[in-house]
């Protein structure tokens, strides 16, 4: 893409973007993907335990349910908050088919033993990425929400409060408390230790 | 110092959990290409745009008003020629034999009804007993107009009490015309109609039909309530032989006037009775070649009148199409401004179903 018009589509809001998308100019639909369908498959893929191919249908799904409400989108919301709001809830609606709930636990390794009671009590700085996707499956579904959605590179913790639609005060402190059942459940021996 | 790498770490895991995939994305592609073969016309289709469903009611509608306004007047005329098709039809015994008007006697048994007023009970005994009288024209062409008129005569039948009522023929040659009134038996309207047609060439018909069943019925409950007032009036005369004279006497004047009322009424019926048995029919006849010297004059002259009734009926059709137009928006502006707001209702309905899909709901916290 040529420089020019690369500085002139990063200084075009996303709600501009989509006007001119349901005016017909289809090229903005593709602008508006290359700032946001990456940071929407990499927390639809967080969502959906690294299930990758279930992210991205996901992630098809709503850049459908985009294009066909574009016309009606009111602008209450920013339209990033918007898509965000429509990746989450499709990839919930993957989760509770049941069928692939089945395969996304498939997808990761079975613990013989539950994490509290595992004897190695692996610390985080041990823990790898299939670790911390086993710790998250430990939470809640709000909880595990809350943190992929604060972590997430694409939003920061306006922006997620914005999404869940609560206070930043109510996100903060609810992130803390999911922050920490996630450090129990992996089990973090040097935070023991420090308080010892 | 490692809690703050912990935290670190657990931030750099958590957030490689939902790092995104390299590469130029295309998934917002394919859902572009599934939303156009959703939205591409089926083979077979005419291919036409989607019409929002406010604008496709408001197209059905108005063609419905057009389709209306086209069907109604031809309805109108077709109702209004079965009615009065159904007025001549005269079954034998049917509703206009009303032979009984012929034979006095029979009125003992118009006496002898219920006091009800004389008004029929059903809708079958309306139709027996619906009085009306009929007047019929037929104006016919020929060439030999004194034949005609002559064989005209001969289609009464004096059995059943039809006559000649007036008759005069005046002209000669192809000047020559004759009128002729017949009063012929309801019943036999139609016989002594289609004999009429067949003796020349038919250029006017008319009929017309004079309802009187309301006047006949008055007529026999005043007739029937005379005659209560008579019969009391002999009874009283019977119970007080040892009346005084002067009662008796004036008891006697209101008998006689009771009678005289009663003969009134009666010879109102039988007049009734007797235009009701026979209808007229006026017979017009004159000479074809009076018509054809008139087409002979000036063929240009016809197509020129020809063109001008043309016209003119043409600007008869634009103005009842006008007055048609009116008719259905101003008289029916109550509908017009319903089903306005009934669509109106309808498109905002739809708007808001759109609008509510594209509001995606916070996910539940």
């Amino acid at each position: 893409m040529p420089e020019a018009y690369r500085s002139e589509a990063s200084m075009t809001t996303d709600e501009q973007l989509l006007a001119r998308f349901v005016r017909g100019e289809r090229a903005a639909l593709g602008t508006l993907a290359e700032r946001h369908e990456r940071n929407l498959v990499g927390l639809a893929t967080g969502l959906l335990d690294g299930r990758v191919d279930l992210a991205q249908d996901a992630v098809q799904e709503s850049w459908l349910r985009v294009i066909r409400y574009a016309k009606s989108f009111e602008g209450k919301s920013s339209f990033r908050t918007w898509v965000y709001r429509v990746v989450i809830n499709r990839c919930r609606e993957i989760r509770e088919k049941g069928v692939s709930g089945q395969a996304l636990i498939a997808a990761v390794p079975e613990r013989e033993t539950p994490l509290s009671e595992n004897p190695l009590r692996l610390t985080v700085a041990e823990a790898g990425l299939s670790e911390v996707r086993a710790g998250l499956r430990g939470l809640n579904p709000s909880a595990r929400l809350l943190v992929l959605l604060c972590y997430h590179r694409g939003l920061t913790h306006s922006e997620a409060a914005d999404v869940m639609d609560i206070p930043i005060g109510t996100l903060k402190s609810r992130l803390n408390a999911a922050l920490n059942e996630l450090r129990g459940l992996l089990g973090d021996s040097d935070t023991k230790a420090g308080a010892i | 110092m490692s809690l703050e790498r912990n935290n670190d770490t657990m931030a750099a895991l958590l957030a490689d959990a939902t790092a995104g995939p390299s590469g130029a994305p295309s998934l917002w592609q394919n859902a572009l290409r599934a939303d156009d073969a959703r939205r591409a016309p089926r083979s077979g289709s005419l291919g036409a745009k989607r019409i929002s469903t406010p604008v496709g009611v408001a197209v059905i509608v108005l063609l419905m008003v057009v389709i209306a306004g086209a069907m109604v007047p031809a309805l109108g005329k077709a109702r209004s020629s079965a009615r009065s098709l159904s007025s001549y039809s005269e079954p034998d015994g049917g509703p206009y034999m009303d032979s009984r008007w012929l034979d006095r006697s029979s009125f003992a048994t118009e006496y002898q009804k219920p006091m009800n007023g004389g008004a029929p009970t059903s809708a079958a005994s309306m139709a027996e007993t619906r009085h009306v009288i009929r007047k019929l024209t037929i104006d016919l062409t020929t060439s030999d107009v004194r034949s005609v008129f002559a064989k005209t005569g001969l289609v009464i039948n004096e059995a059943l009490g039809e006559y000649v009522e007036t008759s005069s023929i005046t002209g000669d040659g192809p000047t020559t015309s004759a009128t002729i009134t017949l009063r012929v038996a309801a019943s036999r309207v139609s016989e002594v109609m289609n004999q009429l047609r067949s003796l020349g060439v038919v250029t006017a018909e008319t009929v017309n039909g004079q309802d009187v069943t309301d006047a006949v019925f008055d007529l026999d409950a005043r007739l029937r309530n005379e005659e209560r007032i008579e019969r009391e009036l002999l009874e009283l005369i019977d119970k007080r032989p040892d009346a005084p004279l002067k009662d008796l006497l004036e008891i006697r004047a209101q008998l006689a006037q009771v009678r005289g009322q009663i003969e009134s009424l009666v010879g109102q019926k039988e007049r009734i009775g007797r235009l009701v048995s026979l209808a007229t029919v006026l017979v017009s006849i004159r000479t074809e070649q009076a018509v054809v010297e008139t087409k002979a004059e000036g063929l240009g002259a016809y197509f020129i009148a020809g063109i001008e009734r043309a016209w003119e009926g043409s600007l008869r059709n634009l103005a009842d199409a006008a007055a048609f137009l009116v008719r259905t928006v101003v008289g029916g502006l109550v509908w017009w401004v319903i089903l306005a707001i009934a669509v109106f209702a309808v498109w905002r309905m739809a708007k808001r179903v759109a609008a509510r899909h594209a509001r995606e709901p916070a996910p539940l916290a």
